[in-house]
Formats: C-alpha cells, structure tokens, sequence
C-alpha cells in the first residue's frame, strides 16, 4: 500500500462526505413536492398518463404498481431486443438478441441488475442501447428511490398504511433528480474523452499495420444514468475498464462518486424524515464503517499481490519503477488502489460497473466484493434499494436489542411486533434461499459445471458470485463462468427477479405495517438510535446475518482457495 | 416455388412464448406475494411485551 493511495482513497471519503447533505436536502424537497422546477413538464405528464397527483396509495396498491410497471417495461424490452434486427439505430446490422439472452437482459435491466452475458459492441443497436437499456438505467433507479422514499414515509408518519404515490414518486425521481444529474455527468465525461456519437465503427490500421475496428456509439450519456442509478451496464463489454467508457483517473473519480452520492444523500434523507437527523448520520456510520473495512481489505491484499510470487525470491513492492502487488486484471491509468476501491463501491452499491476484472483479484482481494454483496448491498446500496435494505437491518437491530433487555422493541416511537419481524425474515431469508440453492444446483448439474473455467474453489466461487451479483441485482461478472447458456441465461434472469422484487414487497409490506401504528414517547427503556452502540450493533447484526447465512458457501471458495494458494495449489 | 412458411410455429417461436409465459408467471406470482404478505400482516394478539411492561 503507497502514501499515494491512501490520499486517493481519504480524498473520495471526504467529497463523499460533503455531498451527503446537499444532496439529501435536494431529493427531501423533490420527494415532498417542494422543488417543482420542472413542473411545467411533470404536469403533462400526469395529465398524459391520468395519473392523479393528490391519490394516497395503500402500501398494496403501491407494491402492485410498481410490479405491473416493471412486467410491461420488461415484456417491452423482450420484444423489443427480438425484433432489433428489424429497428432503425443499427449501422452494424446486428440481428435481434437471441431468446434467452433477452429474456435475462430484459430481466437483469428491469431489475437494475444489468448482468450482461454479452458484448455490448457486438450484439446490441444503438436503439436498443438507448430506447431499452437506458431507459431501463433510468426507470429501475428511479423506482428503488421510490420505494426508499415510501419505506421512509412509512416508518415517519401515522397514514394508515399509505405510503404515497409510485407513478407521483418515480416522475419526480426521473425528472428531478436522474436526468438532470445524468445529464451533467453525461458532460463532464464527454470533456474527460469519453465518446458520444453515432458514428458506424471505424476500422484503423495500427502501428504494426494491422487493421483494428473501433466500437463507437452514444457512450457517454449511457455511462451517466449507469453509475448514478448504480444500474452498472456497460456499453462495451470491458465496461469501466474500457477507455471509451473511463479514460481518465478523473472520470474514474466521477463515476465512484457518482454511484454513491444518492444511496448517501438518502441516509441524510431519512434523517430529516423522521425528524431525527443524528439517525440518519448513525446509519451512514454504519454504513461508512463496513465500505472503509472492505477497501482497506482489498487494498491491502491487492497491494500485497500473490503470495507464490514473493515466495519465489520476486519483487511486489510497490516502487518508482513499478505499482508492486497484484496487477493482473487491472488498468495501469488506475492502479492498485483505484481498482480496489472500484470493486468495494460497486458491489457496496448494487451498481457492478467494474474497471478491473474481479476474477484475478487475489483470493482476499476477491472475498470483499462477494461478501459485500452477500451481506445485502446495504453499504451504502443500490439507489433506494441499500436505504430500504438497511432499514430492515434496523428493525431487525432494534428487535434484538429489545430481545436483549427485555422490552418491547420501539423504533421511532412505534413498536416492533411479530408482523413487522415476519416481514424482516421474508425478506432476508429470500437471499439464503435463492443464492444458496441456485449455486448448489449449478454445482452438481452438467449444464451448470459446463460454463466454468476454472475448477475447485475457484469454480465454485464463481458460479456463487453469479448467483450472488444476480439476486443482488449488482451485476458485476466475476469472469471466468461463461452464463451464456439456455440453464445460466434462464436462472440468472429468475435470480434478479426474485432478488429485486421479494425484498421490495416485504419492506413495503413493513412499512405499511409501521404507518399503523401509533407512536409512542421515548421513555428510559427506549433503545437510542443514534449513539456509537446503536451504530457498533448494526453493523454486527449485519455481519452476523451475513456471516451465518454465507459462511459455509465461501469456506468452500474464496477462503479454502486462499489458504491452498499458500501452498502453492493454483485453480 | 418458394418454401412453404405456414404459420406452424418454429421452435424459437416456442421458445419466446415460454420466456413470455416465465414472466407473467413470475409477476403473477409477485403481485399474490403482496396479497400474502398483507395476510401475514393481519393484526395478531401475540404479547410481545416484555416481562416488565406486563
């Protein structure tokens, strides 16, 4: 690890730090309805669309919503992948996405997954880039705010079980927050190198005289809504690794930024919600104490490079002459430790951009993005969904505590009671359910082992970060598992739909659940929220889930891996 | 003569309308997770009041 680094990674703390608030303020005064710049256009459309502003929907009818919303933009998207051959916006004349690659495209990207087990360059038009994968970029991220926001309500207000209006909500998330910030970012990229155009590909010849084709396209304003929404599909298929999509130390800095600065600004958010804003800063400690143990993690097993190397008399320190450590996979414009912060965002945020390839992270290096998304992307989280995650954490938090003592578990004056937890277990029982027992069937049947490219541990530990990244709809490929079949392409896509919508529909369920209750004066008895206690129980409640749940699956891959590694068993 | 291309359905035909059933499949299954989960939710008398609060 190099003074350098850790500058580099202190300085993105701070800017993180400092847009948590201003941004929380801005998507509170969206959410209420204070900020109306855009009014002149958010009124046709719900005139368009006959979408009453004023309608309070009950937590079901919301969940409903949002459900049919997301099964009309996905069969959309199926038809519309089929039929590109037969679309305009496709100098390449690419032919229409086979079935079952659409079916998981369409799912992955309903679901803010944007799992791709394809090449951008070579199978998608710029119709399909802009009219189906980006406009999915836009509308997932802005139902996860949505569903935030109404969680949010729920837990602050005494309505009944109404939590607000999805189609209201998830205008305002798009039009207010999403584009015009997409659009910025859009910009800064475009003046940092990367490309926006419409040109058909062009064919260089290179300095050894070869012919070289360059994949052009509308890459910029693509890369925008895809860190900002934490949706992560690239355009190309090296995705942030490739220069067209990141070409700068700069714009790398953006887009980490840029997949954060929501699911941050959320945390201050909720706090101004519930009228309890030392709340809302305790859970970003929380949340800032999990991302800073897994980057100083991977940096520091990364830095330390492969141990067989130093066993054999080589030189991994880091020096003028060289970066040191383990630089397989990685770009050289970001080095050791941008590549391993890289990999702890994007899989802190379900977002799974990726500028390295995680597969040759060293066994350590390559345990934290897995277990980041194992332990529910809550670290900060997808746009909405790590504020929704983390909410169930803390209801599961404020039970145990009340377990503990004794008493009645309280949160913000209301009490947690047995259908409030039933719907905590739901959801957190899902991932057990779905990523354990995929990766198990993968694992004896011949359709799944036929996909892998590696064997022992490593074999296993990719097809459990597939299901992983999958039903955490991150995204992020692990490499090394070709999911390119009817078995991977057909499960993964069943993975993100479970993974999205069986964790949404029992926090909305919760919510409404809270929004009946009555709240009741904080006495002696009641468990704070805001102390270093509440903070050092979350995160442990976090750990243990995580820890209890997945434990035995990654002693079987990234941890027996490692130990095998130093002595010398390569897979 | 060209081929005949009746309206019989290929097997990549089949294939779409089996991804389309999945779906609508998955999503019917979804919107009755809802109904369950209001099920689930439905007040009950279990005190879970601590010892002190009896």
């Amino acid at each position: 690890m190099t003074a350098n680094g850790w500058v580099q990674i202190l300085f993105y703390c701070a800017v993180l730090l400092a847009v948590t608030k201003p941004m929380g303020i801005y998507m509170l005064k969206v959410y209420d309805g204070s900020y109306r710049w855009l009014g002149f256009l958010e009124r046709p459309i719900y005139r368009i669309c006959g979408i009453d502003e004023k309608e309070d929907q009950h937590w079901t009818s919301y969940a409903v919503g949002m459900l049919l919303f997301s099964v009309v933009t996905m069969l959309v998207t199926y038809i519309a992948l089929r039929l590109q051959g037969k679309l305009p916006l496709n100098p390449q004349h690419f032919p229409g996405v086979v079935d079952r690659q659409s079916f998981e495209t369409a799912a992955s990207f309903t679901t803010n997954t944007n799992w791709q087990s394809y090449s951008g360059e070579s199978t998608m038009s710029y119709l399909s880039q802009m009219s189906q994968l980006a406009m999915h970029n836009f509308a997932s991220a802005a139902v996860g705010i949505s569903v935030a926001i109404a969680v949010i309500r729920g837990i602050s207000t005494r309505s009944a079980g109404k939590l607000g209006n999805f189609w209201v909500d998830t205008v305002r998330g798009t039009l207010y927050i999403l584009i015009p910030f997409s659009l910025m970012l859009a910009l800064l990229f475009v003046q940092q190198g990367v490309i926006q155009n419409f040109s058909s590909y062009l064919t260089v010849s290179t300095l050894e005289g070869a012919k070289q084709t360059l994949a052009m396209g509308p890459v910029a304003s693509q890369e925008a809504i895809k860190q900002i929404g934490t949706n992560g599909g690239g355009f190309f298929n090296a995705n942030s690794a490739h220069p067209f999509e990141n070409p700068t130390p700069w714009s790398n800095f953006l887009q980490m930024i840029a997949i954060f600065i929501i699911p941050a600004g959320l945390t201050y958010t909720l706090g101004r919600m519930v009228k309890h804003q030392r709340h809302g800063w305790a859970v970003w400690a929380a949340m800032f104490i999990l991302f800073f143990a897994g980057i100083t993690t991977a940096y520091w097993a990364e830095a330390r490079g492969n141990p067989i190397h130093a066993g054999e008399g080589l030189d991994v320190k880091a020096s003028p002459l060289q970066s040191g450590g383990n630089m397989e996979g990685k770009e050289v414009r970001f080095g050791i430790a941008n590549s391993a912060l890289f990999a702890t965002i994007t899989t802190d945020a379900s977002c799974g951009a990726v500028n390295a390839m995680h597969d040759s992270f060293t066994a350590i290096g390559g345990l934290v993005p897995l277990v980041n998304i194992q332990l529910g992307e809550v670290v900060f989280g997808g746009v909405g969904a790590g504020m929704y995650g983390m909410l169930l954490m803390v209801v599961l938090t404020v039970f145990i505590a009340g377990l503990m003592v004794g008493r009645t578990p309280e949160y913000l004056g209301k009490k947690i009671q047995s259908r409030e937890i039933r719907m905590v277990m739901l959801a957190v029982l899902a991932s057990p359910l779905v990523i354990l027992g995929l990766t198990a069937v993968a694992s004896v049947l011949p359709a799944g082992l036929k996909g892998l490219n590696n064997s022992g541990p490593h074999g296993f530990s990719e097809i459990l970060y597939a299901y992983t990244s999958t039903f955490g709809n991150n995204g992020s490929a692990f490499a090394g598992l070709s999911g390119g079949s009817y078995f991977y392409n057909t499960t993964l896509g069943i993975a993100t739909i479970i993974g999205r919508f069986a964790v949404i529909v029992p926090a909305l369920a919760l919510a409404g659940f809270l929004s009946e209750r009555k709240v009741v004066a904080e006495s002696a008895g009641t468990f704070p929220i805001a102390t270093p206690l509440f903070v050092g129980l979350l995160i442990s409640v976090i750990l243990i889930v995580g820890a209890l749940t997945f434990f035995p699956a990654l002693a079987l891959g990234p941890i027996v891996e490692h130990f095998l590694t130093s002595t010398r068993v390569l897979f | 003569m060209r081929d005949d291309v009746s309206s019989a359905p290929t097997e990549e035909n089949m294939i779409d309308l089996l991804y389309l059933a999945l779906t609508l499949f998955a999503f019917a299954a979804l919107i009755a997770y809802v109904r369950g989960c209001a099920l689930l939710g439905r007040e009950d008398n279990t005190d879970m009041r601590g010892k002190d609060e009896r």
